[in-house]
């Protein structure tokens, strides 16, 4: 254990936003009343919806990376980083939002799956953040290769308002979006009060795992560096 | 069974988050330790 | 004398379809497969009742094009990579996005050429109820929005390792939202959707191919003379 003290404020931040996190949760597992149509497996959404929210939110940070890497002539290897930390993130959380949502959907539609709209595009955000990795992983580095995974990153971030918008343009099966800016929202105090504790804390979460898979991938970028010039004998 | 699927989902969460913490905090010590190591190699090897 | 816009466009697309046509069997070996997954299909199909068959046979039709235009996106630059001119083009005094703009148009005229007698050969062979303008109009954005995608797509690749594997794993997810949104508004045709739900569809079959296609106009000029 050879941590920096920025190294241990930084994680000592992580454990605090966990801790939280935890107790948001157990509250929204047995404190919460039961919501009145769908009953006890509702308390699913406490994580499902945070953990699609961050999906999408990664997909910005992901297109913002990705603008920045553009608009720069010759941009810093950080903003490829970035966008990297945002990619696999943004994976994780697509992927525990596809698996709480099957063990939400078993119960409510009797189907671990169906093929949905919202869904399916949710699946396909999967699949695009895989994509983006293959093709980060199979160019050899250089500002190329951030150029053309910036472009990639744009295109990600095309897919998102499909997929958002798919459940207000088609009525499916899946329920119309939870949280309505535009409207009232349809949620009893308690219940929205919980789920948005749980949203702000995924979210802040999800900032803090993408900035210290980013400070890992600039050290690991440094001692290949440093490796590599030894190696020179520079 | 509803509890089961609530349980599964919760626990899914919970191990999801720890062990991608976990994961980044290993990582990091290793590169540390590792980056530690070269720069005393190369401490070494200017001093000789 | 620099050349006007038109003029670059024009220029990289004449030269474009000289080396496609040089070069004929690209386009034949896709007409093949495209021929082969319509004898397969003829050999599965057998007595089905006539909903089903149409839902079929509207899953024959897009499985086909997008493996056909996969294919096609994959090979567009294959004349420029063949006769080592790709770093040549990208130190010509050119503005990129006309040869991007040259290169989809190829990409849409040759694909249309081998998609649509495809489906001129369904509706002939397996009764294919797509004799419509509205089928056509579908078809035809399909092929546009996939060909501005599998372009920018195909150069995006150039440099990449296992280039033949990594491009159809970007291409596919990328290409789902057409295909969904062809075949739903397709079954929206053949009354297997809510009629109503047709415009939708094609509103946002019409905005993919916009969004891919400004996308690359765009974007293509990014990538280009980095090494």
């Amino acid at each position: 254990m050879n941590l920096t003290k920025k190294d241990k404020k930084a994680f000592f931040l992580g454990a605090g936003v966990f801790a939280a996190l935890v107790l948001v949760w157990t509250s929204a597992a047995w404190l919460v009343p039961a919501e009145a149509f769908q009953g006890e497996v509702y308390r699913i959404l406490y994580i499902h919806v945070p953990s699609a929210s961050c999906a999408f939110l990664c997909a910005s940070l992901l297109f913002g990376f990705s603008i920045a890497s553009l608009v720069k002539k010759s941009p810093q290897a950080q903003f490829g980083l970035w966008a990297r930390a945002s990619a696999e993130i943004g994976l994780f959380f697509t992927v525990l939002t596809l698996a709480t949502g099957s063990l939400w959907g078993k119960p409510t539609w009797g189907t671990w799956w169906t093929w949905d709209a919202r869904l399916t595009t949710t699946f396909v955000l999967a699949l695009l953040y895989g994509a983006y990795l293959l093709l980060e992983s199979s160019m050899p580095a250089g500002i190329l290769r951030q150029k053309v995974c910036a472009v990639m990153g744009v295109l990600i971030f095309a897919d998102v308002p499909i997929i958002y918008k798919s459940v207000t343009w088609w009525r499916t099966l899946h329920q119309p979006p939870t949280l309505n800016f535009a409207g009232s929202v349809p949620m009893d105090g308690p219940i929205l009060r919980t789920l948005i504790f749980s949203l702000v804390l995924c979210v802040a979460s999800c900032l803090w795992f993408v900035w210290q898979r980013s400070a890992n991938l600039r050290l690991r970028l440094l001692f290949e560096d440093q490796s590599f010039r030894q190696w020179r004998g520079v | 069974m509803t509890n089961t699927y609530i349980t599964a989902a919760f626990t899914l969460g919970l191990l999801a988050f720890l062990g991608l913490a976990l994961w980044l905090f290993l990582q990091r010590s290793r590169l540390r330790i590792l980056i530690k190591t070269l720069q005393e190699e190369e401490g070494e090897r200017k001093d000789a | 004398m620099k050349q006007t816009f038109f003029q670059q466009l024009r220029s990289h697309f004449k030269h474009g379809l000289s080396a496609e046509l040089a070069e004929p069997q690209r386009w034949v070996g896709s007409f093949l497969f495209a021929l082969t997954i319509l004898f397969l299909f003829a050999f599965a199909l057998g007595d089905l009742e006539e909903k089903m068959k149409v839902q079929v046979l509207t899953a024959e039709f897009f499985l086909c094009s997008f493996f056909v235009l996969q294919i096609t996106h994959l090979r567009i630059f294959a004349a420029e990579e063949e006769d080592k001119a790709v770093d040549i083009i990208q130190s010509y005094p050119t503005v990129m996005s006309t040869y991007y703009i040259a290169k989809v148009l190829l990409a849409i005229l040759f694909s249309a050429l081998i998609i649509f007698p495809f489906l001129g050969l369904m509706i002939l062979l397996h009764g294919f109820p797509a004799l419509t303008g509205k089928f056509a109009l579908i078809a035809a954005l399909s092929v546009v929005s996939l060909s501005a995608l599998g372009v920018l797509l195909s150069w995006m690749t150039q440099k990449a390792f296992g280039r033949e594997l990594l491009f159809p794993l970007l291409y596919f997810p990328l290409a789902v939202p057409v295909l969904l949104s062809a075949v739903q508004a397709s079954f929206c045709l053949w009354g297997l959707a809510p009629e109503a739900m047709f415009l939708k569809w094609l509103s946002l079959l019409s905005g993919l191919c916009v969004i891919y296609f400004t996308l690359g106009f765009l974007l293509f000029d990014e990538i280009t003379g980095w090494e």
